[in-house]
Order: C-alpha cells, then sequence, then structure tokens
C-alpha cells in the first residue's frame, strides 16, 4: 500500500515518462481545477477508443491535454459511418484503501453514457471478471468519482493490497523508499505493477516504463 | 447486550429517529386530470428512500401514465436525490429543516444520468432493492478494511449468504437487534488495533454543500470518503480538529448549547465537556460565513472525540456521516431533540 504523496509523486513521473514515449496508451496527470478542501490534487487518466467495426484499424492519437471540467472538445471528430465507443479511465488514490482504484465510464460519440451491458460487451475479459464475483462482492460497480462527483463505473479495489503485497515482494526493488524521490520510484513501481495486473482486463497494454528511462 | 448502557442507548436512538416526509407525482407523469394525494411516511434516518419506492408506485399506480418496468427515483426541488445515501445525511445537507420534507417520486425506465445507474439482475422483472444491497455491502467492505485491514475485507467476503441476507433485512427494516448482532460478531470497533502497519482508522464519510442551495449535485455537492487516523498516543482527533485538517479553509461555528433535547443532554454528559457555552462574540461577517457541521441532524461541540461520535452515530455501513453547510444565521438547527426534523 501507499501513501497518496506516493501516489502522486509516481502518477507525475509515469505521465512524464509516458511523454516521452511513442505508441499508446499515453497516460497524463489530470490537475484538480477545484481543489478547495483537502481533496486530491489530481488523477492519472487515458482516452481509449474502441472501434465497433473490427476490420477497421486506425492508429490511436495522442489525447491533449484536457480541464477536468468534462470538456468534450478532447473528443476527436472520427470519419463518418465507423461505430465506436469513447471512453475515459482515471486511476485514482483511495484513502480507505490507500491503494489506486482505476475508475472509467464509456460514452458514444455524442455524448450518450453507455450503459453496464454495452461496457461489458466491449470488454470480453472484463465481462468474465464480473460474471465471476457477481452481488454481494461484485467486482465492479458504479459509484461518483470523487473528483468530478459525476456517475462512473470502478473496478473494486478490496483485492489489490493482497495482490500487490505479493507482488512487490517477489519484485524486490532496492532502496524504495529511501534517499531523495524514493516516495516517487515506490509510487512508479507501485503504479506500473499494479497497471500489469488491472490493465489487460480492459485489452490495454501497460506503458513500458523501463524504455522511457533507458532512454533519458 | 446491557441495555442500560448510556452509549448503547444512544445508538439505538439515533436508530429509532425518523423523518417525516411527503411524497408526491409529478404533475407530467400523471394521466388523469387530478394529481392524486400525496403519500406521508416516516422514514427512520438510516434508511433509504427506495425502500419505500414500491409502496408508493403501488399506492400512485393507477394514475400513472407509464407503468412498465419502472425505475423509480425521489426529487427535491428539481434536484434528482442520490439513492446510495441515508435518507438522513440527504435530509440534514438540502432540505434545511422543512417538516414534512416534501419530495416528488418518478417512474422513469432508466435512472437519469446524474444519479448512478440502477444496475439489477437480469432475472428480476420487479423492482426489486438488489443494486442498493450491493452498495450496503461495498460500503460495509471498505469500513471492515479501515478497521480492519485485510482481515476485514476479507471477512466480509467470506460471509455466508444466510448471515449476509440477515444483515441486509436488519438494514433494510432498520432494526437494531439484528443488526447488532451481526457488529458484535464482526468486532469491527476502529481502535482496536488490527490493522498492524498503521494507526488505528475511523471511518468517515463527509458531505459538503458549499452554497445556499444546492440545483446540481456533482457541481454544488463534495462527497468524501476519508479515514481519520487516531493519534499516536491513541486519542481520537476531535470533530474540530478534523474538520479543520480536512477543510483548513473554513470557520466552524461552535455548537449552541441551549440544554435543549435528550440527544443533546446525552452528548454533554458523555464526552465530559465543561458547561461553559458560551461562544465568542462574533462581527456579522464571521456569523455568515461559518459553517456548520451535523451528524443526525444535531450539532455536536467540535470537542466531541470523533471515535465517541462514530461509536455512537454511525450508519448501518459503519460509516459516520457528517454534513458540512453554510450556517444560515437564520436557522437555527435543533440541537439534539431525538427524531429532530420530522416531528414525532
Amino acid at each position: 500500500m501507499i501513501e497518496y504523496i506516493e501516489f502522486e509523486e509516481g502518477a507525475r513521473a509515469l505521465a512524464e515518462c509516458c511523454s516521452r514515449l511513442d505508441g499508446s496508451p499515453s497516460w497524463e496527470w489530470l490537475a484538480s481545477s477545484r481543489k478547495e478542501s483537502l481533496e486530491d490534487s489530481g488523477c492519472l487518466a487515458v482516452k481509449h477508443v474502441i472501434y465497433l467495426d473490427k476490420n477497421l484499424e486506425l492508429p490511436q492519437e495522442k489525447e491533449e491535454e484536457c480541464d477536468q471540467q468534462e470538456d468534450e472538445a478532447g473528443m476527436k471528430a472520427l470519419p463518418s459511418g465507423i461505430d465506436s465507443h469513447f471512453y475515459d479511465f482515471h486511476v485514482i488514490y483511495s484513502h480507505s484503501y490507500r491503494v489506486p482504484v482505476l475508475w472509467f465510464r464509456g460514452q458514444t460519440p455524442d455524448g450518450t453514457p453507455l450503459g453496464f451491458t454495452q461496457i461489458l460487451q466491449d470488454f470480453p475479459q472484463l465481462r468474465s471478471a464480473v460474471e465471476r464475483m457477481s452481488g454481494d462482492s461484485a467486482a465492479v460497480s458504479a459509484n461518483e468519482h470523487p473528483l468530478l462527483h459525476t456517475p462512473w463505473y470502478f473496478v473494486h479495489p478490496c483485492q489489490t493490497p493482497s495482490f500487490m503485497s505479493l507482488l512487490l515482494k517477489e519484485q524486490r526493488h532496492p532502496a524504495d523508499s529511501e534517499g531523495k524521490g524514493g516516495g516517487e520510484r515506490k509510487g512508479l513501481n507501485f503504479l506500473v505493477s499494479w497497471f500489469s495486473v488491472v490493465l489487460p482486463a480492459f485489452g490495454l497494454q501497460p506503458p513500458n516504463i523501463d524504455n522511457a528511462h533507458n532512454a533519458t | 447486550m446491557d441495555n442500560s448502557n448510556p452509549t448503547m442507548r444512544m445508538l439505538m436512538k439515533t436508530w429509532e429517529s425518523k423523518i417525516s416526509i411527503r411524497i408526491s407525482l409529478a404533475a407530467n407523469d400523471v394521466s388523469c386530470p387530478n394529481l392524486p394525494l400525496p403519500m406521508m411516511v416516516m422514514l427512520p434516518r438510516y434508511g433509504f428512500l427506495q425502500t419505500v419506492a414500491d409502496k408508493a408506485f403501488q399506492s400512485f399506480e393507477r394514475a400513472l401514465i407509464s407503468k412498465h418496468d419502472y425505475t423509480p427515483y425521489f426529487e427535491y426541488n428539481g434536484l434528482p436525490l442520490p439513492w446510495q445515501v441515508p435518507l438522513g445525511s440527504l435530509y440534514d445537507l438540502l432540505a434545511d429543516d422543512q417538516s414534512p420534507w416534501r419530495l416528488i417520486i418518478r417512474f422513469p425506465s432508466a435512472m437519469p444520468p446524474a444519479l448512478l445507474p440502477w444496475i439489477r439482475s437480469d432475472s428480476e422483472k420487479n423492482f426489486d432493492l438488489g443494486p442498493l444491497r450491493s452498495v450496503l455491502f461495498s460500503s460495509l467492505k471498505e469500513a471492515a478494511f479501515i478497521c480492519r485491514g485485510v482481515d476485514g475485507s476479507n471477512d466480509m467476503n467470506m460471509m455466508e449468504v444466510g448471515k449476509r441476507d440477515s444483515l441486509w433485512e436488519s438494514v433494510v427494516k432498520v432494526d437494531w437487534a439484528g443488526y447488532n448482532n451481526w457488529i458484535e460478531s464482526m468486532d469491527m470497533n476502529p481502535l482496536n488495533r488490527r490493522a498492524q502497519e498503521a494507526l488505528p482508522r475511523i471511518p468517515i464519510r463527509i458531505f459538503h454543500r458549499k452554497g445556499k442551495s444546492v440545483s446540481d449535485w456533482s457541481a454544488d455537492v463534495k462527497s468524501m470518503s476519508r479515514p481519520i487516523s487516531v493519534q499516536e498516543d491513541g486519542r481520537s482527533p476531535t470533530l474540530g480538529e478534523a474538520l479543520n485538517d480536512i477543510f483548513p479553509e473554513l470557520v466552524f461555528e461552535e455548537e449552541q448549547n441551549d440544554g435543549g433535547g435528550l440527544l443533546g443532554d446525552e452528548l454533554m454528559r458523555s464526552t465530559e465537556l465543561s458547561e461553559d457555552g458560551d461562544c465568542e462574540p462574533s462581527s456579522k461577517d464571521q456569523v455568515f460565513s461559518q459553517s456548520v457541521a451535523i451528524v443526525c441532524g444535531i450539532q455536536p461541540p467540535l470537542a466531541t472525540p470523533l471515535a465517541w461520535l462514530h461509536y455512537n452515530m454511525h450508519a448501518p455501513d459503519f460509516f459516520l456521516y457528517i454534513i458540512v453547510k453554510p450556517r444560515n444565521p437564520f436557522h437555527r438547527v435543533e440541537s439534539g431533540s431525538v427524531g429532530s426534523g420530522g416531528g414525532c
């Protein structure tokens, strides 16, 4: 588990690495424009498009910075006649579980929110996970986005502390929290490991941070 | 359980506390020329509006234009009310002590986009409370993790179906005895040092209303789950200390203890505070810019230990709900009458 400051420093470092990488998905740090109380400063964010015509291969475009105030101008116009679903993924720190949590929502090109069933059709691996764990211990639920306060879906974090302990024990990063930049390194390592577990259910590739580090 | 224990009596009273509600249909949902008479109900503070939706549907069915596959929700002054928030918290946040609280019920085919979707299992054709149950267990699991770490959330995941069903029944009916049995078996006291990695934490949920009214929940209300850590010496932070950490820019009004109400008296006795209830004279500007913190319809003294507040006034999901809103200088919050805001 990590503290909020380690999460934010790691997340900003990850976003910085992503900005130097080619290809997708490109995560970036979205600063909260309404930091009025002890709210989090922001979250990691990425956009993802699912093309419903599976024969079409279009390059994913790098997202632009967008204000967290639901700016629809961030959506790119697509060639007409292509059905697609636009997804936003946010990584937000949970103060209760002290781990990152993946939040997401889907929309049609005209901004209509996608229902739960439609979302599960877009992500077959997620659908299997949801079918395995439903009812009182659901894998995915809807709730109020902690920063935007609108309805989003999220992947339940209750298993995260357990699987992350196991994962990090095996990795044994030296001097994780020692010295200058220790918090950032710990946060970054945590996020990269965590991505490798949660992102595959959505067909997303974790960013290749090692390459980005080597490139500097 | 020792019924003569004053703190147990306090938590029971919190559970027994009710709010008076008047439920009407909207004119544009009605097929006949005259609006049916509103329905009057008394609902527990720690209940949920959705639990009365089915009864309202049966009461209003004949007048409705469309009656199939409905997903009910409630509205106050045009604002759709989040169905996952306990009634008492919504009331304290929004109603400004209106009594009875006048709400509209709507029966669309799906929840409006402003509210959480009502994801029901395919097999259910009629309205059932499955999604509310999911929210409750998700919250309970979160509180269990805060209090007991991984053991807490695992115990929740592993709980057998029969026990979960009876817990759910107790919550829906706001049945104190059934719920208390469950709580004792889960050993959820946040002050037990079960989570060995860090200091014990108290599950808190805060709803903050910045302005005079709420017309758009996502813009005008900020909600957060913020576990508050006990100090290293084992002392619980006070309500005032926690609020100053979370809202450093707000000034909180100290509770005006005019000695009224059974709940308020118990609060004062139990916290063993001094009798000095004087507040410092404040300028007119200060009075208008102050905020208040409300728990279960009362304004606890800022010196109240948060652990005590949680132990005596937590909701069924084991979170303590705190409402923060601007002080209305023309409108006093009842300091401690049982069932405040709802009549008798």
